[in-house]
């Protein structure tokens, strides 16, 4: 056992000699537009710079962005954040930001330049007609509806200290949980009156909507800033370098400072910061609200696909040559039924290996079977969006949890259907199989399974079908598939896109269930099939 | 060959079976009759394994069965249920075959068996690839019959294996049934609830009611000396067909 130890720590004590392309730098984004451009940019920063960078996009709310970076081994390595989130959300009643923040092994970067804060928003008429000029102004008005993001709902600093520090006296009745490019639309067709808005967004303008004035100075600034791993640093650097940073950060700690005599044998902080990461804090002070505010309207209203967005921005403001290489929609679409029958088909083969065999112990011992088939009810009736969210601090974000949850909303067909299908054989057959003097084993493997074939195909094709369904949910975690557009298409309002995943989906249910109809035409054994003559 | 001594079966509170002593004779043909729900099948399921008793012992061949020697216990006697039992996956010949397949014969013994065996109960070859729901209910149980045959078993258990034909099936049946018991001079234990049938086959038969033997021996002797007024009674209510009788012009 210890010599097995000992091997492991030493195959993790020399790393394998490192492949010629570096690791890839992964970026996250929030699930809102302008997360998704700067993380676009912060991907051509690090190419520009000779990096390999990939995006995960869309990853979700806050914790789920932030949990990918903190957790180990990491998801991201960094993403865009805002000064006043991490203030008020992660490290709450921290004095100084960045060392609270590298107590977490987080790093950030200085502001971009703009500042996204939270506020309320309103129809300028509705707010001009009613005279509401100020958050405070929302208190002469009880009878107003509200329609809020889940996320603002449940920050530190969102609704229910908003609603303290104002005095607000707004019963829950009133106040509605919506999808935030939902609340924009809600707002527009008079079903709320108030949501909360990202003061950068560029339906402010769209919808001509007020920003309520923080009257009471409720909200932090939200800057925008790069948050990234703080061990990025050193993975970027070559190997022998860290040694030297270690030696001057020593002597400047100690109040020295780098030896003027040997200048060639260290090397200053800043000269250590690897160029990937130098490239990235170019963008620092270079995004004007208004800047920002606009491109997130071409986004948003004019449907200029993110990474235009951010490769334009960057051609202009720095001077970056950038190719967008364009996926065709046929490869986007092929990619797209990829990543989703990849989801499929991982979660339906385990759950047929695991689902089958506890149907034939839900058969053959009654109340073990009772227990079984219980459980996996029970797991049917959580919702998916719940099982999904559930998931992700037991397997991160990704494909994984959004496979593990298709692989338990599969078992309960296959397992239903292969218990009814061992309880329906007769008696009489079961028991000639068994006074012929067969073994158990072998009564189920040549007599009992065969017979049961059909319902079991048919458990499958149940759980495939319901399988391709669910898993668009699956973008919703970052697992990609047919879901991405879907939801991409709903937060940018652009029903074509909804239908680039949405067709897609219906129809390889439809293949998917003519597949398993052909299969039981054809796999069931042909005594089952044929009438009586 | 086969004996239960002091053998009885519960189920929940319903005594399938009362403790009972029985011997089954090489080489002939038993028959139990008796009443639906009497225990006949409980009795036969016991004589093969398939039910384990609560008290008592069976014995084959002089032998206590348990549950340990069960299994190849079974593959020395062959059994028949009332609709034969056939495996709607397989093909006659699938069903005839499968267990000379899972213990390993080689084909020419197989084959050579199942031809015997198809001439014996007359049963068509070119049927022998058809599935059972492509077969009449004779050929149904004749497939059966092949099945429990098939590996030359000491006895032959047979729960109604008639019951289910039309009387003209069953007839010719009948015929072949007891042609092919003394062709192979087997012993036999077969159930049924047809008295007629029983006088027909039956070297021996045995009359239960309610979980118990009430007497054992020839039709002759019931009818002569009937053990109580059941067996009398059981005897008479069996009827041949009554004919109009002719009204005078
Ligand atoms: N597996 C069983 N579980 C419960 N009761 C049974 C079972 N098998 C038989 N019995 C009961 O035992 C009695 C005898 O049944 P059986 O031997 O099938 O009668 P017969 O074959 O003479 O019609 C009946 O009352 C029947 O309901
Ligand atoms: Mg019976």
């Amino acid at each position: 056992m210890r010599r097995v130890w000992l091997l492991l720590s030493l195959l993790f004590a020399f790393p394998l000699p490192a492949r010629a392309e570096p690791p890839a730098i992964r970026v996250g984004s929030k699930k809102f537009t302008e997360s998704v451009i700067l993380g676009e940019m912060a991907c051509y920063l690090i190419r520009d710079a000779g990096g390999r960078a990939v995006h995960i996009r869309e990853m979700g709310t806050t914790p789920i962005v932030w949990e990918a970076l903190v957790k180990n081994p990491p998801e991201i390595d960094l993403y865009p954040e805002y000064t006043g989130t991490l203030l008020k959300d992660i490290v709450p009643g921290a004095t100084n930001l960045e060392a609270a923040l590298a107590e977490k092994g987080v790093r950030i970067s200085r502001s971009l330049g703009f500042s996204d804060s939270y506020g309320l928003g309103m129809r300028a008429e509705v707010a001009r007609a009613r005279g509401i000029r100020t958050i405070s102004d929302l208190r002469q008005h009880p009878d107003l509806r509200y329609g809020l993001t889940e996320e603002f709902k449940e920050r530190n600093d969102g609704w229910a200290p908003l609603r303290d520090a104002y005095d607000l006296k707004v019963p829950n009745s009133r106040v509605r949980t919506l999808d935030h490019d939902l609340a924009y639309r809600g707002l527009k067709n008079g079903d709320i009156d108030v949501t909360d808005v990202y003061t950068t967004d560029g339906e402010i303008r769209y919808y001509d909507l007020v920003v309520l004035e923080d009257d009471r100075r409720f909200f932090p600034s939200y800057d925008a800033v790069w948050v990234y791993r703080a061990d990025l640093r050193n993975r970027l650097l070559p190997p022998l370098l860290p040694r030297h940073f270690e030696v001057t950060g020593l002597l400047s700690a100690a109040g020295a400072g780098p030896l003027p005599a040997l200048p060639s044998l260290f090397v200053k902080e800043e000269q250590l910061t690897p160029p990937v990461l130098a490239s990235l804090f170019r963008l620092e002070g270079r995004i004007s609200e208004a800047e920002m505010i606009e491109m997130n309207s071409r986004a948003k209203q004019k449907r200029v696909r993110e990474n235009h967005i951010a490769a334009g921005f960057l051609r202009d403001k720095l001077g970056l040559s950038i190719h967008v290489e364009e996926e065709s929609l046929f490869v986007y679409l092929l990619r797209l039924t990829g990543e989703h029958l990849l989801l499929v088909a991982v979660s339906l083969g385990a759950a047929v290996v695991v689902a089958v065999p506890l149907g034939v112990l839900a058969a053959k011992r009654p109340v073990v079977g009772q227990a079984i088939l219980g459980v996996v009810s029970i797991l049917q009736t959580v919702p998916s969006l719940a099982l999904l969210v559930f998931l992700i601090p037991l397997l991160g974000i990704g494909g994984k949890p959004a496979i593990a949850a298709l692989f338990l909303y599969s078992l309960l067909p296959i397992v239903r259907n292969t218990y009814a299908g061992l309880h329906d054989i007769p008696p009489g057959v079961r028991e000639s199989g068994a006074a012929l003097g067969l073994p158990p084993s072998a009564v189920l493997r040549l007599i009992e399974l065969p017979l049961a074939s059909r319902s079991i195909l048919a458990g499958i094709k149940t759980a495939a079908v319901i399988n391709v369904g669910t898993a668009t949910l699956g973008a919703l975690i970052g697992a990609g598939g047919y879901g991405q557009p879907i939801l991409t298409g709903i937060r940018l309002d652009d029903l074509s896109l909804i239908l680039q995943g949405a067709v897609p989906a219906a129809l390889l249910a439809l293949l998917v269930q003519g597949l398993f109809e052909l299969a039981e035409r054809t796999l069931a054994p042909k005594g089952l099939r044929l009438k009586p003559e | 060959m086969l004996e239960l001594r002091g053998v009885s079966k519960t189920f929940g509170r319903q005594e399938a079976l009362h403790p009972t002593d029985l011997r089954i004779p090489s080489g002939q043909t038993t028959v139990l009759i008796g009443p639906s729900g009497c225990g006949k099948s409980t009795l036969l399921r016991l004589l093969i394994g398939l039910t384990a008793p609560d008290s008592g012992e069976v014995l084959f061949e002089g032998m206590p069965v348990t549950p340990a020697n069960s299994l190849p216990l079974r593959r020395r006697l062959g059994y028949v249920i009332q609709d034969g039992g056939l495996f709607p996956h397989l093909t006659a010949r699938g069903n005839v075959t499968l267990m000379a397949r899972y213990l390993g014969w080689d084909h020419e013994r197989i084959e050579s068996h199942l031809t015997v065996l198809a001439a014996l109960t007359r049963f068509p070859a070119d049927a022998l690839d058809r599935y059972p729901v492509q077969l009449s209910g004779g050929q149904r149980q004749r497939v059966g019959l092949m099945r429990a045959l098939m590996l030359e078993p000491a006895a032959l258990l047979m729960d109604e294996p008639l019951g289910a034909l039309d009387p003209l099936v069953r007839a010719d049946l009948q015929e072949d049934l007891r042609r092919i018991f003394k062709t192979l001079n087997k012993t036999v234990v077969l159930v049924t609830h047809d008295l007629g049938e029983a006088a027909f086959f039956a070297d021996r038969i045995v009359l239960m009611r309610a979980g118990r033997i009430v007497q054992q021996g020839t039709l002759e002797a019931m009818w002569r000396e009937p053990a109580d007024p059941f067996v009398r009674q059981f005897i008479q209510a069996q009827r041949g067909p009554e004919l109009p009788r002719e009204t005078p012009v």
